[in-house]
């Protein structure tokens, strides 16, 4: 584990020095889905996606790979896969109906945003990556240094305002920053500025909890709210959808024990498709660990769902 | 059955009937909101509250001792024991964790654990799957099967739970009656009184503390509450939170044994033990006491219903944690007990989800204390490198 940690750590810095992003693929990944859209560049309200929809279907090719290598046992394949040279060959290849959809999952969200009177700039390729997942693996002096860059790089172009649209971004820049760095713009969350006016698919859906929202961010009910709104009805039962028994999609341990995230997905996704085989999700994370495990049941966004 | 149907099936007994339990008795809630306050003093001065409960226990016939290490601890309790002792234990994650048990059996003595669960774990020299329900992984079958291979006994594979029960229970029944020696843990000590107050539901622990002739108990530090009263009330939130309200037993142990009943003469013993010694130990609890990020987990009253919120340890079993403390509060006690090294390969499968914090009766961000342990961990093992 100590040697895989110490790779994961090599290839997540490095690919941070050379692209900016924790994964060593290109900007262009994180820019392609605001085509066309007309966001302005900068601003003092912009979007923050961190990149996080956007890497969501590398994030799922990479933890598949990490699991068949068998990386948390350590041994000669946790030290090529740490070399980071394998793991780049095979993060090109997400599957491109997962690229799609994470590009259609901002689109629907930007435009969520403008039917409540909301618009937004972006910083395109110029946008920081959060440093969420430094700080997820206990890589606290990185994340403390990222931070600094993050709020520097952000306050620098005259930003006053983020709309957030994960959790993992809206939690580190609101509950964690703040123990490092101050933030001196205004950090809100997509859920609370969108107005959906109606649904896309017309069942009764699973809603699975972002950890973060349900119980670090006291936002539970916003997205039951949002879907109450356009009348998608959900199924709800207190020891699987309660706010102390919804558990986890296993997403943050991917990178560590990508064998037990898989595990704690699977069942999750028994207890959910007990209620109903349309789960939503309100995280990429989310959507990358459930979906992964997905079988006969399917893995919705909520952006996905609204509109 | 595989790690995760056991989890499921324990978890959807526990979790209705802790929910129903609190909704009926409200005023444990209060109680336990009232008990944080009071614990956190007690962690505050813990060498003040540690002194007053030492005087307090002297003051009622006991004899206290201070341990300062899980060896120390062994051999204070293998000098009062010596060897070829018959002795009974009830359940005690407190001597688990200094390995009481081991050592006991290492002098030459017959050392028998009486809450069943912990006694399947013995049989089968297995370590402890949860807080309060160490042998949760293993199935009724399971147990047939032990209890044919290790008692003898003539029990078919698809007995039913109350049969095994007995089949432990008359098997124990005798070793009560010859026992020497009886070890317990403890819920809590009042350190204005020096009463230990014992909760459970079987009676094993009551019979352990009263039949033998001496008896012994191993608390940690942190069990201690200011007054006999918290030391009630700690015994209730523990039993309550972990679902299991009213609690069948609550033993309230100050001192030995005694009567005076003749011209009002207070003598010792009568018909319980002549000696009662307590062993606080501290073992990593003092330090952590200092510690600005682990302070926190010292509130911890071991109820367990942290497990059945979390879902690396519904997905991992007991490996989530270190022996014998396992599940979101193993990780944290692991932490307390064996350093952040000890805690740290644990630490690492969190996932934060927080759904232990919902459910703690003392609202211990256990999640945060996690993340700490985690940081602290992985700063120390690449520097190191």
């Amino acid at each position: 584990m100590e040697e895989w940690l110490r790779g994961l750590r090599g290839m997540i810095l490095e690919s941070l020095a050379r692209h900016g992003l924790p994964f060593p693929v290109g900007r262009d990944v994180c820019t392609g889905w605001a085509e066309g859209l007309g966001l302005a560049r900068g601003g003092r309200r912009i979007l923050y996606t961190s990149c996080m929809y956007q890497l969501y279907p590398y994030v799922k090719s990479v933890t598949g790979l990490l699991e068949s290598l068998g990386v948390h046992r350590g041994g000669l394949r946790a030290r090529m896969a740490a070399r980071g040279g394998s793991l780049a060959r095979f993060l090109a290849r997400p599957s491109g109906r997962d690229v799609e959809r994470s590009k259609a999952i901002l689109r629907s969200i930007v435009s969520l945003l403008r039917r409540g009177g909301v618009e937004v700039g972006y910083l395109y390729e110029e946008e920081p990556y959060s440093g969420a997942l430094l700080y997820e693996l206990g890589l606290e002096d990185d994340f403390a240094r990222h931070a600094g860059m993050v709020v520097e790089a952000l306050a620098g172009r005259g930003v006053e305002e983020v709309v957030t649209v994960d959790p993992h971004t809206h939690h580190v820049l609101t509950r964690v920053y703040p123990n490092y760095v101050e933030v001196p713009f205004k950090v809100r969350s997509w859920l609370e500025l969108a107005k959906p006016t109606h649904a896309n698919r017309r069942v009764k859906v699973a809603v699975h909890d972002s950890c973060l929202y349900a119980r670090f961010l006291g936002m539970y009910h916003a997205y039951r709210g949002l879907l109450d709104a356009v009348g998608i009805e959900r199924v709800e039962d207190p020891y699987v959808t309660g706010k102390d028994t919804s558990m986890c999609c296993g997403g943050p341990i991917e990178a560590v024990a990508p064998d037990l995230s898989r595990s704690v997905a699977e069942l999750r996704l028994r207890r959910l498709s007990a209620l109903s085989r349309t789960i939503v999700v309100v995280c990429p994370i989310c959507l990358a660990n459930l979906s992964r495990a997905a079988v006969d049941v399917e893995v919705l966004d909520l952006a996905e769902v609204l509109g | 059955m595989s790690w995760a149907e056991a989890f499921q099936r324990a978890s959807e007994n526990a979790i209705p009937r802790t929910g129903m339990v609190l909704e009926a008795y409200r005023y444990v809630v209060s109680w336990a909101r009232e008990l944080r306050k009071v614990k956190e003093e007690v962690i505050r001065d813990l060498d003040r509250y540690v002194e007053e409960a030492m005087s307090s226990l002297r003051a009622v016939g006991a004899k206290p001792y201070l341990a300062r290490g899980a060896e120390e601890a062994r051999e204070i309790v293998g000098d009062i024991v010596g060897k070829g002792k018959l002795v009974v234990m009830s359940k005690s994650m407190t001597a688990a964790e200094v390995g009481l048990r081991q050592h006991l059996e290492g002098l030459g003595n017959e050392v028998w654990e009486t809450d069943l669960g912990e006694l399947l774990i013995q049989l089968a020299g297995d370590q402890p799957s949860h807080i309060i329900a160490p042998a949760l992984h293993m199935t009724r079958e399971d147990v047939a099967r032990l209890l044919r291979e290790r008692l003898g006994a003539d029990v078919p594979d698809d007995a039913d739970h109350a049969t095994l029960a007995s089949v432990a229970a008359r098997f124990l029944r005798d070793k009560f009656l010859r026992a020497d020696v009886g070890i317990t843990g403890a819920n809590a000590l009042a350190a204005d009184s020096g009463a230990l107050v014992v909760v459970e539901n079987e009676g094993n622990a009551r019979l352990t503390m009263t039949l033998p002739r001496v008896h012994i108990a191993i608390v940690g530090m942190e069990k201690i509450v200011p007054t006999f009263q918290h030391a009630v009330m700690q015994a209730a939130v523990q039993a309550a939170y972990a679902g299991l309200f009213p609690p069948t037993y609550m033993s309230i142990t100050a001192g030995p044994s005694s009567t005076s009943d003749i011209e009002r003469k207070r003598v010792s013993p009568a018909q319980g033990p002549g000696e009662l010694h307590v062993v606080l130990l501290d073992n990593g609890r003092s330090r952590a006491a200092r510690d600005k990020e682990l302070w926190e987990a010292l509130l911890c009253v071991r109820c367990g219903r942290c497990a059945f919120h979390c879902p690396t340890y519904m997905a991992a079993g007991p490996r989530f944690g270190a022996a014998p403390y396992a599940g979101p509060v193993g990780v944290m006690w692991a932490a307390v007990t064996r350093g952040v090294e000890g805690a740290g390969n644990a630490s690492l499968l969190c996932l934060h989800s927080g759904g232990c914090r919902e459910v703690c009766p003392m609202d211990i961000d256990i999640p945060r204390i996690i993340q700490r342990v985690k940081s602290r961990y992985v700063g120390r093992l690449l520097r190191t490198g």
